[in-house]
């Protein structure tokens, strides 16, 4: 061997994490590349539509009023995309694509701090380095991940990028930034609010922080309409608009939530029916409640080491309550869930044979959706075997804290 | 943080089950209310039943109190009893929107139950019968009951005898107002018209068991009495204590109510129960309690909606709960690997 290909190879060995990073982000373009054509029907009938109506009424002085469904700070995203003369669907891909690289960082960040319970950046183990390497590219390459941004050109990885990026302040006990950036993720989707249990629960639980951060979530979340108060819409716009998100008449939506053991009824669709949704709509409201009281009484009871990987532990477990039980969630709301299932998978293997079951099941959702076809089960099956899943974690991840945390010295 | 609100946390977390059980009771009241109008029926039997709800749930957080073993989860496993009673889909259906009273004979059984195990058998005897009185399908608890006077030996079978007296009171009093008096039993001695109704019973894989009633009921009565005595005898083998006991009391409850000819939808709500207050003596058996329970609260939905969209139909679901029966055995059997109260000992 020569010496240059000696000093190559240890370079090569020197720098192997950040070469495998940056080949594994290759990788995840050259997954994405080929999809940039596929226009899903959400995009033929709201994306594309909303981006030509902006264009069409002058691309920032469009902000002055309502268009589509999405928050103000979407919208002015959106603004600024129509003077790029690049394809509008590529736009909205390319957007989306750019924050599955920062949710992706963001879940290797957070395992890099959590992996020896320390919660700290310091310098680490090649252990600690491989396990948020590993992460990463899980997350880059997951399925879900890249048919809901380049194949379907959905944004759930925009706000869920900022939740754990917030996490990843959170629990470095940097509450500001926590909150500024939550905030965010709200100014983007109310699907945000998916992981407040968590940030109530190490609120109730640390005892750090005092309760005035959380005025900082609303207060992002109203600056982030500033580019549509600048072109004359009302301030509370940049908080109300959230109302339309909001689906009415359904418990569930395509979505295998708990309640699909009741039928999947239509608004409308007969009145009875739209009758009944209003009657089970608080019972499900309540259920959740008592679900996440009973849950964050466990954890309470179990004692997490938020230093560690309990902490993510905790914050999946709320999550997925929180979308499993919650009435009127829809088609792709489990994606805060289905990343964090990735950390916890990487920093408690007992969870690797759930999470794989879950990103199965998942992907086949995902490819029903983007298919149009009906899954291979009906949807009361496939909330079974969400059931199912979510049992097996709450028996790994609960059970594991209580024996390590309040038996342990025993 | 500021030191006033360090001190509000703190003090809400010393009292944290005073808030949950506050807020679950709130939560409960607020979900059972809305479901009231989903069928007609009487607003005075409904809110009755729901008011049993409350009382059953109670006592079975009372019952995990009394008997609960580990001294550091004693307050805390019967705080998410009581909670896990409540919230029950099962238990809020069958009051808020069916306004039956399954929770009322549910009430008693597990008194009858509690006191058996303290070792008072003329009371709980005495309330069994009225537990029987109020509905026949009672009747579920009796493998129990004779098991546990087979192997503890520590009462006369006369007492049993003090069972049949409030039934027969509470039956008199039903005949005195135009009600048959036997009619009732014969329908829980395996003498209904079908093999099964509306629920998941180890009967459902024959179809059309209207039709097949007369011929397989004797050999469906048999069939149950063999299992329960094999599971009688497997039991008696094992040392039980308290606990131990109540596991005992829904697995012969939840084996008889899905073995038993001429079961109807509602004959698994106690063994429901008892999983539940199982669950929370072993959390082991938790999933096995969920999804024991998933299986009736979909059963219960098909009932209001027809069974056409009903996941796995009833003999799928039926092939489920004998699944879960079978985990629920092959735990005990492994019993007590991996219980938290032994480790803490």
């Amino acid at each position: 061997m020569t010496k240059t290909e000696q000093k190559v190879l240890a370079w090569v060995k020197a720098h192997g994490s950040l070469l495998a990073a940056v080949l594994v982000s290759i990788l995840g373009m050259v997954m994405r590349y080929p999809l940039r054509n596929i226009v899903s029907s959400d995009a033929a009938v709201y994306l594309l539509p909303w981006f030509a109506e902006m264009k069409e009424r002058g691309g920032l002085a469009a902000l002055s009023s309502q268009i589509g469904d999405y928050s103000i700070l979407y919208q002015f995203c959106i603004a600024l995309m129509t003077y790029i003369p690049v394809e509008p669907l590529y736009q909205y891909k390319l957007l989306s694509v750019f924050f599955d690289y920062l949710l992706a960082a963001g879940i290797a960040v957070l395992v890099y701090g959590l992996y020896d319970g320390t919660g700290n950046t310091a310098k680490k183990s090649r252990a600690a380095e491989r396990a948020a390497l590993v992460s990463y590219a899980l997350t880059l390459c997951s399925m879900i991940v890249v048919m809901n941004s380049a194949a379907w050109g959905q944004c759930d990885s925009i706000y869920a990028a900022l939740c754990i990026w917030s996490m990843v302040f959170l629990l470095r006990e940097r509450y500001a930034g926590a909150f500024v950036i939550l905030g965010l993720a709200f100014g983007f989707k109310l699907h945000a609010v998916f992981i407040m249990p968590f940030f109530l629960f190490v609120y109730f639980y640390r005892k750090r922080f005092s309760v005035l951060y959380f005025v900082l979530i609303p207060a992002v979340m109203t600056a982030c309409g500033i580019p549509g108060y600048v072109m004359g819409r009302k301030v509370w716009e940049g908080i109300t608009v959230y109302v339309n998100h909001l689906p009415a008449g359904q418990l569930y939506m395509v979505y295998p939530s708990f309640w699909a053991f009741l039928p999947d009824v239509e608004a409308g669709s007969d009145g009875f029916a739209f009758m009944d949704f209003y009657r089970y709509k608080p019972m499900a409201l309540f259920f959740t409640v008592a679900v996440l009281a009973m849950l964050i009484m466990l954890l309470l009871y179990a004692k997490p080491r938020l230093e560690g990987r309990q902490a993510v532990s905790a914050a999946f477990l709320l999550v997925l309550s929180t979308v499993f039980f919650m009435p009127v969630m829809r088609d792709r709301y489990g994606f805060l869930y289905e990343m964090l299932a990735i950390p916890v998978a990487v920093l408690d293997r007992k969870t690797i044979p759930p999470a794989l079951a879950l990103h199965i099941l998942m992907y086949f959702h995902y490819a029903g959706r983007l298919g149009q076809e009906l899954l291979p089960f009906s949807m009361a099956q496939f909330s079974g075997m969400l059931l199912i899943l979510f049992l097996w974690y709450l028996m790994i991840l609960l059970h594991g804290m209580i024996k390590e945390n309040v038996y342990a010295k025993d | 943080m500021p030191k006033i609100e360090k001190r509000v946390l703190e003090w809400i977390d010393a009292k944290k089950e005073w808030f949950f059980v506050t807020a679950v009771t709130v939560a409960a009241l607020l979900l059972r209310f809305p479901l009231r109008n989903i069928l007609p029926g009487g607003m005075a039997g409904k809110a009755a039943a729901m008011l049993c709800d409350f009382l059953l749930a109670l006592s079975a957080a009372a019952v995990v109190y009394l008997f609960e073993e580990d001294a550091v989860w004693k307050k805390r496993k019967s705080v998410l009893c009581y909670a896990a009673v409540l919230f029950s889909l099962h238990v809020a259906f069958a009051s808020a929107i069916w306004g039956y009273g399954y929770s009322l004979q549910a009430l008693f059984l597990i008194w009858s139950v509690a006191a058996l195990l303290s070792g008072h058998s003329m009371p709980a005897l005495g309330i069994y019968g009225v537990a029987v009185g109020l509905d026949p399908t009672a009747l579920i608890m009796l493998p129990f009951l004779l098991y546990i006077y087979l192997v503890k030996k520590n009462f006369p079978i006369l007492h049993f005898g003090l069972g049949v007296i409030p039934t027969a009171v509470m039956r008199l009093a039903d005949a005195y107002t135009g009600g048959k008096l036997l009619g009732w039993y014969r329908h829980a001695a395996g003498a209904a018209e079908t093999l099964y109704t509306e629920t998941a019973s180890f009967w459902a894989f024959l179809d059309g068991s209207t039709e097949k009633y007369r011929e397989y009921a004797a050999a469906a009565v048999v069939i149950a009495v063999l299992v329960l005595a094999g599971l009688g005898l497997w039991l008696g083998k094992k040392q039980q204590h308290t606990r131990e006991l109540f596991f005992t009391a829904f697995l012969f409850s939840a084996v008889t109510a899905f073995f038993w000819p001429g079961a109807a939808a509602g004959r698994a709500y106690v063994p429901e129960i008892l999983s539940i207050v199982s669950a929370v003596f072993f959390p082991a058996t938790f999933p096995l309690a969920v999804l024991f329970n998933m299986i009736s609260i979909v059963l219960s939905a098909a009932a209001l909606y027809g069974p056409d969209w009903l996941p796995l139909g009833i003999q799928g679901l039926s092939l489920a709960e004998l699944a879960v029966l079978v985990l629920y055995v092959a735990f005990y059997a492994r019993y007590p690997a991996g219980n938290y109260s032994k480790r803490n000992k």
